[in-house]
């Protein structure tokens, strides 16, 4: 095998932080490359390089076996390099022709599109990759397997000749991932060269020739997927060394269910169209659930559905033993839902006080129907000193506080009259180690009140900092539930 | 209690272009011409306020001035050809203002269309539906009928002071109130400054947005009477033509944000008085009265980027605050 790009001793710094420290890293030509890694471990600052979006690093990278460097995406795309993002850039409301030849569309002259020449040029395109589409349809009425499809298909339309795929199949059903790597195989047999990033073991090791596994900033191995199994793979993800065998996450977390206490959530079934399949959970008074699943696992659907944001499709849901019909979260919140979505904007008004940022989930009990900013300061008084909110100004614009101090503020709505079921979306991403540490304490606190608690994390470290018991979901299902046992990071990963 | 920065502006700019009209004019403070301004600051502001609230949510109503038209030819058709008494005619027609701005408001929330396609729309089909009734015909009372009372009520004045300006003040305490005071107003503010955020703290959006134009409804039933009582008559095509435009430039010009989350009760009523006064000022000074857009609109777009310039201080200060707040926890 030859080399089609090669890189040697890749560092880039981020403010002082390295993200990628001396990596090395080639590709052959008519190789399925496979990256894998925890969030932050440096795949997607490589890629990010190698794509021309970042042009400042220290090391060299050659294609061809020629030097070169990229000053911009434009540049690494005329040489050849193709990029398909875990959020597909086709414009829905266009046909497949037209996205195929999204930016280099066929003209007559005067500058007219030459639609029926377009058309035409796709259609062959799509037949020569085996894509079984009209090239009249309408985008975004294709399925996302097939959207995704097109898209490589419209990178390689472009000239590429190197693909970089990020996480392509964590959105698909088993029969288009299927279909997916019979592309990808047409593609290599080809001549083509694929970088194939994703969390999923399982899909890496079939699809991909080699993987290589970053840890920290490094690629701390590669291999021949041939040689190796699943197991290898999250050893060197994880590491066995002794630093991080200090850390805590990787020692065992011994869990334990309160499998007496009161059941207050209970979920039999719930189906959304897209995002999660048939899902039955139960929730028990003073319990911490903890749901942990990649990105687009379905998981922060299946959280809205539980606040009436997205309702879901089938289904029951009961509280207290209740059916409930979460329509919408006006419906939710007075069932004795509560919810905290992972983006802090959903939730707060930036330029409002603290006082009413802390008291507008709650007016309708507080105040009936007039306002008492008196009582509104005081309650929310009460939060910040109770929850540590710096500074300690109720009259303060919210968007003036960090980070960490707003989300306890989000907190802060539900806390005033607690609800039966609060359901946490990414708790603690974004924070720093003070604020987290701040912030389980208070879901303890919670929990030690009977609250039924459900923690949603793409982050393995989140759920196993909270939950009593946990559930992994993978691809819009539950795979697996851990309950008084022991378990760590790396069987999380093993399962997901 | 103190008044907020952007009134007390409103105020002072109200008070110097006053004072520059009397010094070009002194008839301008004479008794008269205020008692006329009054009357017709009571007239426009009544809606205007109506407007506002619309806006304050992040949509806009452009359908009052059609309203009135419609709502304006019913009241004197039941009024002066169907011999129903004043009371149940007037009645009629709130009912049918609050019923026109529920639907809008059920458009907008439930099946989620624009407002301003949505109102823009009725705009269209009440201003049509008025001229199609009267044969495009203008309608007045005619002789003998027993709407005096309400004459009375609506044109009227006591103690020199025109009923619609009393009115006004009636209107501008209550939803002052509404607005400023009660768990609704709050939420009319939340779901115009960050409709998801409060869609996720479990308010009820929809039914927010809805009263809105509930309200403006209901407001612009009640100008309608006034203004039929100003005129006397109402010719189906003209009558109300671009009133929603003044009420939209009283409302921004008194501090509400057409991106919604901004305004206040006050604010309006001082910008509808704003552009009585500029209004005024044409008159007075003999400017020709086709310049009136002109001027209008040249004033309220100084106004609305002078406030924009001291909005974008008060958001610097606000991130150069958040960035100082950030080292403190880490």
């Amino acid at each position: 095998m030859s080399a089609l790009l090669e890189l040697s001793g890749i560092t880039k710094t981020f403010g002082g932080v390295a993200a990628l420290r001396a990596v090395d890293f080639s590709l052959a030509a008519g190789e399925i490359h496979g990256l894998v890694g925890e969030n932050g471990a440096g795949k997607s600052t490589l890629m990010k390089i190698i794509a021309g979006v970042h042009a400042e690093y220290q090391g060299e990278m050659r294609l061809d076996g020629h030097s070169v460097t990229f000053a911009s995406p434009r540049d690494a795309r005329a040489r050849g390099i193709g990029m398909v993002h875990q959020e597909l850039s086709v414009v829905p409301d266009l046909s497949v022709a037209e996205n195929v030849h999204l930016g280099a569309q066929p003209v007559h002259r005067f500058g007219m599109i030459d639609w029926r020449g377009m058309r035409r040029s796709a259609a062959a395109h799509l037949a020569n990759l085996g894509i079984d589409v009209d090239p009249r349809t309408r985008m975004g009425s294709l399925p996302l397997g097939l959207q995704q499809l097109v898209e490589v298909a419209r990178v390689l339309f472009s000239g590429a000749r190197l693909i970089i795929l990020d996480e392509p199949t964590s959105a698909l059903a088993p029969p288009e991932v299927e279909r997916l790597f019979g592309l990808l195989r047409r593609l290599r047999d080809a001549g083509k060269s694929i970088v194939f990033i994703s969390h999923f073991l399982d899909d890496v090791l079939a699809i991909c020739d080699r993987v290589t596994v970053f840890r920290n900033g490094q690629a701390v191995a590669t291999e021949a997927c041939a040689q190796v199994d699943k197991r290898w793979v999250i050893d060197r993800m994880i590491g066995t060394g002794h630093e991080e065998l200090e850390e805590s996450y990787l020692a065992a977390i011994q869990l334990h269910s309160q499998s007496d206490a009161k059941l207050v959530l209970q979920v039999q079934g719930l189906t959304r169209a897209g995002a999660y399949r048939d899902v039955s959970l139960c929730v028990r008074s003073g319990e911490v659930l903890g749901i942990y699943g990649f990105l687009g696992s379905g998981q922060l659907e299946l959280a809205r559905a539980l606040f009436g944001v997205l309702p879901a499709d089938l289904g029951q849901i009961m509280v207290d033993g209740r059916v409930v019909r979460l329509s919408s979260t006006t419906r939710a919140r007075r069932a004795g839902m509560a919810f905290l979505p992972e983006s802090r904007r959903l939730m707060l008004f930036g330029t409002e006080p603290v006082f009413k940022n802390a008291t507008i989930a709650i007016l309708d009990r507080v105040d009936r129907l007039w306002l008492r900013p008196s009582i509104e300061r005081g309650i929310a008084g009460g939060h910040v000193r109770q929850l540590r909110i710096r500074p300690p100004d109720v009259g303060r614009a919210l968007g003036t506080l960090s980070g960490g101090n707003q989300q306890k503020v989000a907190l802060a709505k539900w806390l005033t009259h607690l609800p039966r079921v609060l359901v946490l979306s990414e708790p603690t991403r974004g924070m720093d180690v003070g604020a987290k540490d701040d912030v389980v304490k208070i879901v303890r606190g919670l929990r030690e009140q009977g609250i039924a608690i459900v923690v949603v994390s793409t982050e393995p470290e989140t759920v196993l900092s909270l939950a009593d018991r946990i559930l992994v979901m993978k691809k819009g299902s539950v795979v697996r539930e851990f309950a008084d046992e022991p378990v760590s990071k790396d069987r999380l990963l093993e399962v997901a | 209690m103190m008044l907020p920065k952007k009134e007390l502006g409103l105020l002072v700019l109200l008070v110097v272009i006053s004072a520059i009209t009397e010094a070009l004019n002194p008839l301008f403070l004479s008794g008269v011409n205020l008692l006329d301004m009054a009357n017709l600051i009571g007239l426009f502001g009544i809606f205007s306020i109506g407007e506002g609230l619309t806006i304050i949510t992040g949509g806009i109503d452009l359908s009052v001035g059609s309203m009135f038209s419609l709502l304006g030819v019913i009241f004197i058709d039941l009024v002066a050809n169907w011999g129903v008494g004043w009371p149940l005619a007037l009645v009629a027609v709130l009912a049918g203002g609050l019923l026109l701005g529920a639907i809008q408001g059920i458009l907008i929330t439930r099946a989620r269309m624009q407002p301003f396609i949505v109102t823009l729309c009725g705009l269209l089909i009440y201003r049509g539906a008025a001229r199609y009734y009267t044969d495009d015909s203008t309608m007045g009372f005619g002789y003998g009928n027993d709407a005096d009372t309400l004459s009375w009520l609506a044109a009227g004045r006591s103690f020199g002071i025109p009923h619609s300006f009393i009115f006004l003040i009636v209107v501008s305490l209550i939803l002052g109130v509404v607005l400023h005071r009660s768990v609704f107003g709050r939420y009319l503010f939340a779901v115009g400054k960050n409709e998801e955020a409060a869609r996720y703290s479990g308010i009820s959006t929809k039914l927010v947005i809805t009263g809105a134009y509930v309200l403006s409804g209901l407001l612009a039933g009640i100008s309608t009477i006034f203004l039929v009582f100003y005129t006397n008559s109402v010719s189906p095509s003209t009558f109300g033509n671009f009133y929603e435009l003044y009420a939209i430039a009283a409302a921004v010009l008194g501090g509400c944000s057409l991106r919604g989350g901004e305004g206040s009760i006050l604010g309006i009523v001082l910008g509808t008085a704003l552009l009585q006064v500029l209004q005024n000022l044409v008159n007075i000074l003999g400017i020709p009265s086709s310049l009136n857009f002109a001027v209008m609109g040249t004033v309220i777009l100084l106004g609305v980027f002078a406030d924009q310039q001291l909005q974008k201080r008060r958001a610097v200060a606000i991130s150069v605050a958040a960035q100082r707040a950030r080292p403190a926890v880490t």
